[in-house]
């Protein structure tokens, strides 16, 4: 996933909802959520490896590519 | 609280954002709605991209029957791809496979799932499972997620699940994240007594620091609730009422424990207050402080009554340490809502610049205001706290106040006087009586002069300093003769320093006319032990008093020391005799028209 440039790309909330966080806030907060999804992101593949770790290797690479893309 | 949902609020934001809650500190400025929907963006966010993914895992699924998919799943794909795949599926279908799962796996895999649909799912399944699921979350620990399941889920289900849960820590944890206030009454509804007392004895237990939940709990709730959960809390002994203060000191929670004083009893609220952990200034200051910051004053003022007299006096001692700002909106607050027989207490101990404050208030009093202090004070009691106040008021507001009607009241002035006599004020009130009204003065001088005379020579015991000695002196004057005649042989009883303090007084005030003239109207015994007591001055002072005096003064003192022994009558003269020539010759002169030998012996 690309991480976010802007908290005006967080679906749901106007930028009137963070009105009152400073910019460097604003900033730390982006980091954050930066963070959060790259974590998210590395579990579900951490997570994907280890359930086709339970298929046998030679369809592996196949089953991936099915349910990946 | 709002602080309490914005702390819950951000607890949950920081799991979901895999941070420590404290680094989340600075979202503080946003409100609860805002940071939910922050919450739930985020939530959104890290689904969204690997929908697609999840969505290809579903159809594969339907392939493979449903105990298969529910082995696969515990076994190959886990709990976080398992709740993903989930949140992609119908829910019937997912209900289906989840029948299959262990409680353990199921309790895992619900930490991931987003919250509509663990309820959709856990109200489908049986009573038992959902049970069983939850004893698997208190296990871990889980709270936010219990928190949320009581928010959504069907009423009859969780007080079933309730009904079986008798961890007080988890119930209380579990609480703290529940956010509507209706669920949680739902919630202590369904807890039996002995439930909710075991939530009071695990918020008092110290190791597990929860009464920052607890308070969340009692201050979310309607007042029925928070009334019954807070005598709970006071009906117990003493050491969970201790552990409730300490918790509340420790998070600075007064803001939200003192409006519920209010529905405390009012024996709850004398035990709570005199507990020996308030023997601790550092407490009574975090009080104070949370007092200031929080305008808590309408309910720290009430309990000063409650507070035992040294716990009391320590309260109006640190209170000096509070801002100006703080003492004069405590000040307005006690005028708005007629406290005032609450802050007198406090103000009692205050020191000189507080004093001074509460003075500058109380003398800025509005008309009405005025009346409702006066009553205040006569009600309760306390003019032996408000007259030294008055003593220290400009002479235009002394003015102000004793000549409101309500000094006119005999009653009033009964009180006054009793007061001033207990507590020693005669030189507080003297000088206001100096400035009454005519009509008052005289009544409460009638008062005054009915006292007894164990009452009036405590009065004239009293009496030091120099203005006192001119005030107590102006005011004997007034008092029926009898009454003059004993305070004049009281005041001989007192020792040397103190009869010559009062005649330099005297002196200084230009009064000793006035003394000479009182002298006059006293009977010769007590005129003689007057003169005789005075021979024990100092000499300098003796010769200031016979050059001082009119010829009619000068005349009682020389017959009045005719009458002393031979010793005094030498001193005297010895005394006389070293003024300068016109004094002595004025002296000379009048004891020849006295016929007395006092000088002429010697001359």
């Amino acid at each position: 996933m690309a991480a976010l440039k802007s908290l005006k790309e967080l679906p749901g909330i106007t930028p009137e909802d963070l009105a009152s966080l400073s910019e460097a806030d604003q900033n730390k907060l982006l980091a954050i959520i930066n963070t959060a999804c790259r974590v998210q992101e590395d579990e579900y593949r951490a997570a994907t490896d280890q359930a086709l770790s339970h298929a046998p290797s030679l369809l592996r690479g196949t089953i991936r590519k099915i349910i990946v893309g | 609280m709002s602080d309490f949902r914005q702390q819950a609020e951000l607890i949950k934001l920081a799991r979901l954002s895999r941070c420590a809650p404290e680094s989340l500190d600075f979202l503080k400025s946003l409100d609860v709605a805002t940071l939910r929907k922050l919450r739930e963006s985020v939530a959104y966010l890290v689904v969204e991209d690997h929908r697609k993914f999840f969505s290809r895992v579903v159809v594969a699924s339907k392939l493979l029957p449903m105990p298969l998919l529910a082995l696969i799943g515990e076994r190959s794909l886990g709990p976080l791809l398992c709740a993903r795949v989930a949140g992609e599926m119908p829910v019937p279908r997912a209900i289906d496979i989840a029948k299959h799962f262990n409680p353990p796996f199921m309790a895992k895999t619900a930490l991931y799932m987003e919250t509509q649909k663990i309820c959709d799912m856990t109200a489908a399944l049986p009573i038992a499972r959902v049970i069983a699921v939850t004893h698997e979350l208190i296990a871990m620990r889980e709270f936010i997620i219990l928190g949320d399941l009581v928010d959504c889920l069907p009423l009859n289900l969780v007080s079933k699940v309730l009904a079986t849960i008798h961890n007080g820590e988890a119930l209380l944890r579990s609480a703290f994240y529940v956010e509507n206030p209706e669920r949680l009454v739902a919630m202590l509804d369904v807890l039996t007594d002995s439930t909710l007392r075991s939530l009071i004895r695990t918020a008092a237990d110290e190791k597990l620091d929860l009464w920052p939940h607890a308070l969340t709990l009692m201050s979310v709730v309607p007042v029925v609730w928070q009334e019954k959960l807070v005598n709970m809390a006071v009906d117990d002994d003493d050491e969970t009422l201790a552990s409730m203060v300490s918790g509340v000191a420790r998070h600075d929670l007064w803001h939200i424990v003192m409006p519920l004083l209010d529905l405390m009893k009012e024996s709850g609220r004398q035990r709570l207050v005199n507990l020996p952990l308030f023997g601790n200034d550092k407490t009574i200051r975090h009080l104070l402080q949370a007092a200031e910051q929080h305008s808590l004053w309408p309910w720290l003022l009430p309990l000063t009554p409650l507070m035992n007299a040294d716990l009391r006096k320590r309260v109006g001692v640190l209170s000096d340490e509070l801002s100006e700002k703080a003492i004069r909106t405590m000040a307005a607050l006690a005028h708005e809502q007629n406290l005032w027989a609450h802050g007198l207490l406090m103000a009692e101990h205050m020191g000189l610049v507080r004093r001074t404050t509460i003075v500058e208030i109380l003398a800025d009093s509005n008309d009405d205001a005025l009346s409702a202090l006066l009553k205040t004070i006569h009600d309760h009691r306390q003019w032996h706290i408000a007259l030294p106040l008055l003593g220290s008021m400009s002479d235009k507001a002394q003015h102000r106040f004793v000549g409101h009607p309500f000094f006119h009241e005999k009653a009033l002035q009964q009180d006054i006087i009793e007061a001033t006599e207990q507590h020693d004020l005669w030189s507080v009130m003297l000088p206001l009586v100096k400035i009454m009204p005519d009509t008052v003065r005289s009544s409460v001088t009638r008062i005054i002069d009915e006292l007894d005379d164990q009452k009036l020579a405590h009065w004239i015991n009293g009496v030091a300093e120099a203005s006192h000695w001119s005030d107590a002196f102006d005011f004997m004057l007034t008092l029926s003769g009898p009454k003059k005649n004993f305070v004049a042989s009281h005041i001989c009883e007192r020792d040397d320093g103190s009869i010559q303090h009062m005649i330099i007084s005297l002196v200084n005030a230009d009064r000793m006319e006035a003394l000479i003239d009182h002298l006059q109207s006293l009977p010769t015994a007590t005129q003689l032990q007057l003169v005789q007591r005075a021979q024990r001055t100092s000499p300098e002072l003796r010769q200031q008093l016979l050059v001082s005096v009119n010829d009619v003064c000068l005349d009682i003192l020389l017959q009045r020391l005719a009458e002393l022994g031979e010793m005094e009558i030498s001193l005297f003269r010895h005394l006389a005799l070293q003024l300068p020539e016109e004094h002595l010759q004025r002296i000379k002169a009048r004891c020849e028209s006295l016929t007395l030998d006092i000088l002429l012996e010697e001359a």
